[in-house]
């Protein structure tokens, strides 16, 4: 059998292998694919408008954890103005968003955060276990007891309210907590204004749910019983997507944070609705702005009946196959990183298309694809790629320098190495006297590829000539752009998230591709003489 | 002329592409534990030797820095000679002496040298400074070809070679390149050399290219290019077809120099030739390839 023969049958098993897995799993789970079942599934939008003045002015908003039966998923996050560093792929409990570059003077922004979620789902993931065992930890000593601000704990008059509402200090927490619940449950219900303290609260008898939740956590605090405030959303309530706060307190008999909510009378785990998403655990604000000022605001939408859902038969052996191939179950941290290396192999058949097909020389295979994939935030793209080409530029500089020592090979990059990287620090250094946070731009920056590169661009300069590797140079940038425009958009990276079994499709692609035979487009600008010369060319030979 | 018709134009030439040569004739005809042996010039001249191929001679072999003690004894004998790494490419870290007092040598291009000096030449080339996958290489003292009278008018301050690819052992395309003063020397095409194509029966230039464009006259010596008879032709073909029939390589490209002295010498061999000699010869290669295909597969039953 002939090698192309071979190659093809071979990518069409693939292909047929990959379509009938995809096929499977959307007749089994249907639009179901984000992982195990669950109650009901949200999509949950923040956005934030505002002005930002001073140059070092960042917004910082909530992100929910992906913990108890909460599930988090498919976050996005959407910024012309400002850039979000870091915290993408870790599971930090905010989000950063950054001024980009050394403009001064206001700023206005918007930022939009969304991610979707499952609530009261039946088997949470591994992930998902850990760090509900982080948040939901005995407090350490002294930990969830210390007045703040708006929990005046230590005042006299909470003390004295405690005291009336439960003399003996020696009875259960239960008693007590319930004790107080009940108290605060009853005060009037005001509109929310969301700046009343817990003091406040109990001299004006009333509050907001904000204001009757520390009143609560207060008169616990004051009794040395661990409490916590939390704020959330109620999804799909009546009151629409307005922030809720309501109040935890721990209960070492039960060993577990005792959920409590006084504006709507829930008290304990067992009869807690399922419909509420937690943003936040403890007193910080949802979004801050040190040195601007903004407006929020959350929208929610409903991505699934949970009704319907309840009267669906429990999952068939197939159905929980794919559920648990479901690369949702990851915690995001190994999310972030699973997308990343799904889109490598994408990344990589652009580039044999653009060598083999089009004909365009890179440096390498994997310098563009990796390139590409650093520079898939579209506010990092330009300054990315300036300082790339930058540091390519001064590497060549300094590769020239070292020409003189005649050094051997791998002393030589080594020492290559030592110089790009004192370079990118001074880069580092400069910016940042000019309130430029260059991490930005370079964070995810392959410092290998680049001593690679320098090394590459050497290589084909003293054998093709400074022409020829600057042409290279010039089309390792094109292909790495190509890149970095094709799989920057979301839906991309979903979609090979969603279906991992589409990499069985790059892979025949690639197997085709390795035996194609056509001429290069390059080549039909190479060969041009040719054309026109066969004419008067004469016989053959 | 559309990019459509400039295709289907190529194909009807029967210019072979880059992603053809790479897949049918390297990948599928050329076996990878053969590529040691043409890449390595001192394996390729013992190969030779043991053929009866004449080659250039060489003098001397320095494989590591501890044998560099040997380079005056080496050297002893000779006034001229050409120092070039083992698995050197694209004519790096070649060093042509053409005549020596004493211990002062005198380079082709009149620069002169100190012992020391070519001493640092060929420790650079044993650390492996000119072969690009930076490995350690031998350096070859080699006898140097003296230019043949017949080339004098088409060369420039250097020597020019014949290029020969062969298809599974049978020559199909013949190339002479010819240095130039903006290729410094060198034959090599890529550097502004002279690529003729030569007719394969009767060893006459009939097409001519400089950096793929084409010209027909030498552009340092004014020269025609076109109808120049290459000297010793019979037996530069009859050399090239008993280096294809000792090495295991499907398609394959020999570079032949002719010394003043000895004739036809193999240079070097290739095991991944490049195409750019469809434009010295103004012809694809394809249907060349096909003839030889045919010829294979009807071979066993005329006999």
């Amino acid at each position: 059998m002939s090698k192309t023969r071979l190659s093809v049958i071979t990518a069409s098993v693939l292909a047929a292998t990959s379509i009938g897995v995809f096929w499977t799993r959307w007749n089994t789970l249907g639009q179901d694919i984000y992982g195990p079942p669950a109650a009901s599934t949200w999509k949950v939008t923040l956005v934030v408008n505002g002005t930002l003045t001073s140059r070092n002015s960042s917004v910082v908003t909530v992100r929910p954890p992906d913990f108890r039966h909460q599930h988090i998923f498919d976050e996005t996050y959407q910024s012309k103005e400002l850039l979000l560093p870091k915290t993408k792929g870790s599971s930090r409990p905010e989000l950063v968003w950054r001024r980009p570059g050394m403009a001064a003077g206001t700023q206005p922004f918007r930022v939009s955060y969304s991610f979707r979620c499952m609530l009261g789902m039946r088997h949470p993931t591994a992930a998902m276990r850990e760090h509900t065992a982080n948040v939901d930890a005995a407090p350490a000593p002294g930990a969830a007891l210390k007045p703040t601000r708006h929990i005046e704990s230590d005042a006299k008059e909470i003390f004295a309210k405690a005291h009336e509402l439960a003399p003996e200090t020696a009875s259960p927490a239960l008693d007590q907590v319930q004790a107080f619940f009940d108290f605060v449950q009853k005060l009037d219900d005001e509109p929310a204004f969301d700046s009343r303290g817990a003091l406040e609260c109990l001299r004006e008898g009333g509050g907001d749910a904000g204001a009757k939740s520390r009143l609560l956590v207060a008169l616990c605090r004051n009794r040395g019983i661990p409490a916590r405030l939390v704020t959330g959303l109620i999804l799909g309530s009546d009151r629409g997507p307005n922030l809720h706060r309501w109040a935890e307190a721990w209960l070492p008999a039960y060993h577990q944070w005792w959920p409590m909510c006084p504006a709507f009378n829930h008290f304990g785990p067992r009869k807690f609705p399922k419909n509420y998403l937690v943003l936040q655990v403890g007193e910080d604000d949802t979004v801050r702005a040190p040195g601007g000022q903004f407006r929020y605001g959350f929208v929610f939408q409903d991505l699934h009946d949970p009704y319907g859902r309840e009267e669906m038969p429990p999952p068939t052996d197939l159905e929980r196959f794919f559920q648990n191939l479901s690369l949702y179950n990851l915690r995001p941290s190994d999310r972030q990183l699973v997308k990343f290396l799904l889109l490598l192999p994408l990344s990589a058949l652009i580039v044999s298309v653009s060598r083999t097909v089009v004909g365009i020389s890179t440096f390498g295979t994997f310098s563009p694809a990796l390139l590409g994939l650093a520079f898939l935030d579209p506010n990092a793209r330009p300054w990315g790629f300036g300082i790339f080409v930058g540091v390519v530029l001064v590497g060549w500089g300094m590769r020239h320098m070292l020409e003189r020592y005649h050094l051997l090979q791998v002393p030589r990059i080594s020492a290559m190495l030592t110089l790009i990287v004192a370079f990118l620090i001074l880069v580092i250094v400069l910016a940042n006297q000019y309130g430029v946070t260059a991490t930005n731009y370079i964070k995810l920056f392959p410092l290998v590829i680049l001593t690679h590169l320098v090394e590459r661009f050497w290589t084909v300069e003293a054998e093709d000539g400074t022409a020829a590797s600057f042409k290279t140079l010039l089309g390792t940038l094109a292909v790495s752009f190509v890149i970095s425009l094709a799989l920057s958009p979301q839906p991309v990276a979903t979609w090979m998230f969603q279906h991992p079994e589409t990499l069985g499709l790059v892979f025949a692609a690639q197997l085709l591709l390795g035996r194609y035979t056509g001429y290069r487009l390059s080549e039909l600008y190479r060969f041009r003489d040719l054309l026109h010369d066969e004419v008067n060319g004469g016989g053959r030979p | 002329m559309s990019w459509w018709a400039r295709a289907r134009r190529l194909r009807e030439l029967g210019i072979l592409g880059m992603n053809r040569r790479n897949a049918e004739c390297i990948l599928d005809l050329n076996p990878r534990v053969s590529y040691p042996l043409v890449d390595s010039k001192q394996k390729m001249h013992e190969l030779c030797r043991g053929i009866g191929v004449p080659t250039p001679e060489i003098y001397g072999v320095i494989r590591a820095h501890s044998e560099l003690r040997h380079l005056p004894r080496l050297l002893a004998e000779h006034s001229d000679f050409v120092l070039k790494p083992d698995r050197g490419a694209g004519g790096r870290g070649i060093l042509v002496v053409v005549g020596r007092k004493g211990d002062t040598f005198l380079r082709h291009t009149q620069e002169r040298l100190e012992l020391n000096e070519i001493r640092q030449h060929v420790s650079s080339i044993v650390s492996g400074l000119f072969s690009l996958g930076g490995h350690a290489d031998s350096a070859l003292i080699q006898q140097r070809v003296l230019l043949h009278p017949d080339f004098e008018p088409i060369s420039y301050q250097g020597i020019g070679d014949v290029r020969v690819i062969l298809y599974r052992k049978t020559p199909v395309m013949v190339m002479l390149r010819l240095p130039t003063k903006q290729s410094g020397g060198r034959a090599n095409l890529h550097q502004g050399g002279i690529g003729a194509g030569v007719d394969l029966d009767t060893g006459i230039t009939c097409h001519a290219v400089i950096r793929n464009r084409v010209s027909m006259h030498h552009p340092d010596t004014g020269a025609s290019l076109v109808g120049f008879q290459i000297p010793c032709w019979p037996e530069i073909i009859a050399m090239a077809c008993r280096v294809g029939q000792a090495v295991d390589l499907g398609y394959l490209g020999v570079d032949i120099v002719i010394d003043r002295d000895r004739g036809p010498l193999l240079l070097e061999a290739n095991a991944r030739p490049g195409l750019a000699i469809q434009i010295a010869n103004g012809k694809g290669l394809r249907p060349r390839l096909e003839r030889v295909e045919r010829a294979l597969a009807q071979g066993p039953n005329n006999s």
